[in-house]
């Protein structure tokens, strides 16, 4: 039985991000780097895939004109079956060495032990059993000159835990029309591209992503339709440290996220001074986004 | 009706945003590790020893259990016991065979927990061993380690054999035992879903 409690995450990156950075390191301890990628892995994938949402709602960039729109976006990322298990191998002097389809940080939140020599036990740690990576963001679109947009995100945030340290996103991007080079073109079509940094205490996870891409958008009165196609990049490094037993020993890697194609398709609706949105993306994940800002 | 629509939309958003965003409780495993080792010191003039000394595991895991704050302890459980020679003064090629035994009380039956048969010492010197494991003397040691049973998590070790070829010259060197143990706690979090 899960006991519900209401809380304001729209405005706050990485949801509870004090309580599951700390859970996500304890549980990081336990795992040399070979195991820890394994662990760790499915979450960086649709964190990217999320905050790669969400940065366009249209196709249509006005070649000169002062436009200001501040707002949040949210974006979810399902998490996959697949994502939920990993196979970890036992570390150690634990004998016999084996392997097993073990909980990843987003599986069961129950330990996997498996017996070796003697009757000794050995135990995987649980993971946090999500079931979708959402995040909320505020946002800020500043607009235009020679048909040029440009977006802004940032957060900071004290995770009031000294063990840990602070939060931070910063990203930004821009959007260049190309429509306003042909004319007679029968929707709006720009370029865009996107980057992010997120930082987890001073070194514990280092995160970015970069989306490039095309914008196109159709209007019909308040409504518009839009689609993108693009490519999502992401790229993580942790650094923890592993704790076994009476060693310990710093740990350090990168790896890649999912990079790869994503088509979106959405539609935004202008209601005057508040403008909504909501799209869908396809690639190796569906991630959904909504956006609600507002602004002139 | 505009109007209304309008409303009805912005209430979605607000709603997707907010309050559709919830948090939910998890209760998550977490396996923590915690080593204790002792130096057995050998010292024989007949090629016969006999030692016996305690490895206490109560410090370990009551610092495992102060850092990291658990809701409740899941188990104790063995993960491995290894044990290494060092500061051996032995003659070259000196041979060990014996046992290590364990007992989970200071009077109690001592179990067969790990043999050396053949053990020559130059060869393993400062290698940290990990043998395969005696099943009953793991079973004594979870009597010790296990908080359900109300154990004291101090493990009783005696180290017993013979070294050849015999002194002289004297046979000196130490086997040092360590004992890993995974503490698994249970953590409450909050994590957001949708």
């Amino acid at each position: 039985m899960h006991r519900w409690r209401f809380c304001l995450p729209a405005l706050i990156v990485l949801l509870a991000a004090a309580t599951v950075s700390a859970q996500v390191e304890d549980n990081l301890e336990r795992y040399s780097q070979a195991n820890g990628e394994g662990y760790l892995k499915p979450l960086v994938q649709e964190l990217g895939v999320s905050l790669n949402r969400g940065w366009f709602r249209s196709g249509h960039v006005p070649a000169f004109g002062l436009s200001l729109r501040i707002g949040v976006v949210a974006m979810t990322t399902p998490v996959l079956d697949e994502d939920k298990t990993f196979t970890a191998t036992t570390e150690g002097a634990f004998k016999p060495v084996q392997s097993a389809q073990v909980p990843t940080l987003v599986g069961n939140p129950q330990s996997l032990k498996l017996s070796g020599t003697g009757g000794t036990q050995y135990a995987f740690p649980g993971g946090l059993d999500i079931s979708s990576i959402t995040l909320g963001v505020p946002q800020l679109t500043i607009g235009s000159l020679l048909g040029t947009s440009a977006v802004v995100r940032y957060i900071a945030v004290d995770l009031e835990d000294n063990d840990i340290g602070d939060l931070s996103l910063l990203g930004f991007g821009a959007r260049h029309s190309i429509s306003q080079y042909f004319p007679l073109l029968p929707i709006d079509l720009s370029l865009g591209i996107f980057l992010q940094n997120l930082k987890i205490g001073d070194d514990l996870v280092k995160l970015s992503t970069l989306h490039i891409g095309l914008q196109a958008s159709r209007g019909f009165g308040p409504l518009a339709v839009y689609a993108g196609i693009g490519r999502d990049q992401t790229q993580a490094e942790l650094n923890y440290t592993y704790q076994g037993g009476a060693e310990s020993s710093a740990v350090s890697f990168e790896f890649d996220g999912d990079n790869g194609l994503q088509t979106t398709l959405g539609a935004a609706l202008n209601l005057g001074v508040l403008f909504l949105n909501g799209d869908m993306t396809f690639g190796q994940r569906q991630a959904y986004s909504v956006g609600l800002f507002l602004g002139f | 009706m505009t109007r209304l629509f309008r409303s009805l939309i912005l209430l979605t958003a607000l709603w997707f945003l907010t309050a559709g965003l919830t948090c939910e409780t998890r209760q998550v495993e977490v396996p923590v590790l915690g080593t204790a080792e002792t130096p057995i010191q050998i010292e024989t003039d007949t090629g016969a020893f006999s030692q016996d000394e305690v490895v206490d595991l109560t410090d370990i895991v009551q610092d495992i259990l102060d850092q990291q704050d658990f809701d409740q302890v899941i188990a104790i459980l063995l993960e491995s016991v290894t044990y290494t020679i060092t500061d051996n003064e032995s003659a070259v090629n000196t041979m060990v065979s014996g046992e290590i035994q364990v007992s989970s009380s200071a009077t109690g039956e001592l179990r067969p927990l790990i043999e050396m048969s053949g053990v020559n010492l130059t060869d393993i010197a400062d290698v940290e061993q990990s043998p395969d494991l005696n099943a009953q003397g793991v079973l004594e040691i979870n009597r010790a380690i296990s908080p359900l049973a109300g154990g004291g998590n101090v493990i009783y070790i005696h180290v017993g054999g013979t070294a050849t070829p015999a002194p002289p010259p004297l046979i000196r060197f130490k086997i040092v035992v360590k004992v890993t143990v995974t503490v698994v706690g249970l953590v409450e979090t909050e994590v957001p879903v949708l």
